[in-house]
């Protein structure tokens, strides 16, 4: 098999272009995933079994379906009721899902290994319950669950290969595309690896830097 | 703490800027933009769904460092919106996923070399036919020989497209083992790497991978099919005899024109540039 890239002089613009979709695609999909992921963490350990039981159904609902099928049911499934998302949004929604229902449990765990003489000392200081998640808990919490953040950001700009099904134009889809013009199966892909490696080892090192910046020294 | 937020505050703010003024994010903007300034009546905007591997039907090329679909059955597409006055956007996406669009609205009509079976019947609504297709079998050079016929098949590993027309025919010879895939290419690196023995495909389509692959031969075998299973249709809704009947119109006036033969070579020649 010929191994050939001169298919790049050509089509370089259409990666550039589809690289910063996905990178568009896994930014709103993780920041409203994040936001999510914290309501959704929140109400979980909430004492309320009502709400409790709610926030851990949709965990484990999305936990227990392929990223796949959450992508069509989204695109294609919510026309039936009338909603008829562009491509886009479909995906951006499904992104935002699947990483929200991770995210959520990362937080629980995060915001459960606290000790919880940190509760009861700020409960003793007059703090509201609310007061205590807010400036004892949760920045102690976040410096702990940065890592296992960063691995849900790389996971989620990995997932989001999956959307081209649905024809955004990101870095898969810009792949296959090439694929069809130059008959050339591999080289294309191989174009994509290296983009996704790129984006993913860029971020894994800022969010080593982040975490740096932010640790106790001890 | 405050240091680092700030600055991760204002990127934020510039992605987020930088994304909402982009909106052209899907159909790899296959079309021009609307001219919004240009002023004048809103034009009526009618969507075809397509899945852009199959050239030269329909494909992916860079035209002037802008990535565009072409292929014959686009330009097919250009003449019905035209004479609808209309305005055409494209919808690239998996071939598999091209019906379930058009029942779910997402698309206004199918064009993707698609061959009208009493199946598909079932569920959409079918033009007439625009253009016959041959299937040829696509090997490997050292076995062009071996394969004289479909029977030879038989025992043999077969690739096709996923929900294909080919994959109907794949499934009609006695003992061979399909191999079914979304996309073309995939097809062409499990014939490449021996996990697949033959691929079923379009005759255009195989022949312009034997000229652009080293290694790779059309077998000489011909496939019988009847005459209503090898051509190509557009697909629209269920029950939408409108545009059915608005649809055949410019098929039969492209069809006496002779434009459709110029619009598949002309195909043929884009993806030889």
């Amino acid at each position: 098999m010929n191994l050939d890239f001169s298919f790049l002089s050509e089509h370089w613009q259409d990666y550039v272009r589809s690289a910063w979709v996905t990178l568009e695609l896994s930014f709103f999909g993780v920041l409203f995933g994040t936001l999510l992921g914290v309501m959704v963490a929140l109400l979980r350990i909430s004492r309320v079994w009502p709400i409790k039981f709610v926030a851990s159904a949709y965990i484990e609902l999305i936990r227990g379906t392929p990223m796949l099928v959450q992508i069509l049911i989204i695109h294609y499934g919510l026309t039936v009721i009338g909603v008829n998302l562009s491509a886009f949004m479909s995906g951006v929604v499904a992104l935002t899902m699947n990483s929200s229902a991770y995210m959520a449990e990362v937080f629980r765990a995060g915001i459960q290994a606290i000790d919880k003489g940190q509760t009861e000392a700020s409960r003793s200081l007059g703090m509201s319950h609310g007061m205590t998640l807010r400036y004892i808990i949760l920045p102690q919490a976040f410096r702990n669950m940065l890592p296992a953040i960063g691995n849900e950001f790389i996971i989620i700009i990995k997932d989001s290969s999956l959307v081209s099904m649905i024809g955004i134009a990101e870095i898969i889809y810009t792949a296959r595309a090439v694929q069809g013009v130059t008959f050339q199966p591999l080289a294309p892909l191989l174009v994509a690896a290296a983009l996704y490696f790129v984006i993913t080892f860029t971020l894994a090192n800022l969010l080593t830097w982040l975490e740096r910046r932010l640790s106790i020294s001890r | 703490m405050k240091r680092v937020l700030l600055p991760m505050m204002l990127l934020l703010m510039v992605v987020i800027m930088t994304a909402c003024g982009q909106e052209q994010t899907t159909g790899a903007g296959s079309e021009p933009s609307p001219s919004s300034e240009s002023g004048g009546a809103e034009k009526k905007v009618i969507v075809l769904g397509t899945s852009a591997d199959y050239a030269p039907y329909e494909f992916h090329k860079s035209i002037n460092g802008k990535d565009t679909i072409v292929g014959f059955d686009i330009e097919i597409a250009k003449a019905i919106a035209a004479d609808m006055g209309a305005e055409l956007k494209i919808e690239d996406m998996d071939f598999e996923g091209l019906l379930m669009a058009l029942s779910t609205d997402k698309v206004d009509f199918v064009i993707s070399g698609l061959t009208p079976t009493e199946e598909r019947k079932k569920n959409v609504d079918f033009t007439d036919i625009y253009y016959y297709a041959e299937q040829a079998v696509l090997v490997r050079a050292d076995e062009g020989e071996s394969i004289a016929s479909l029977d030879n098949l038989s025992g043999k590993q077969v690739g096709v497209q996923k929900s294909s027309i080919q994959e109907g025919i794949a499934q009609d010879i006695q003992g061979a083992k399909l191999t079914s895939l979304a996309k073309i290419p995939e097809l062409i690196l499990e014939l490449q790497t021996g996990r697949v023995d033959a691929l079923i495909l379009e005759k255009p389509v195989a022949q312009q991978y034997v000229k652009n692959q080293e290694g790779l031969v059309v077998a000489n075998v011909k496939i019988e099919q009847a005459e209503d299973e090898g051509g190509s249709a557009i697909a629209v809704k269920k029950g939408n005899k409108e545009l059915v009947d608005q649809i055949n119109s410019t098929l039969e006036k492209l069809k006496t024109g002779g434009d459709i033969e110029r619009f598949v070579v002309e195909a043929n020649e884009m993806l030889g540039e």
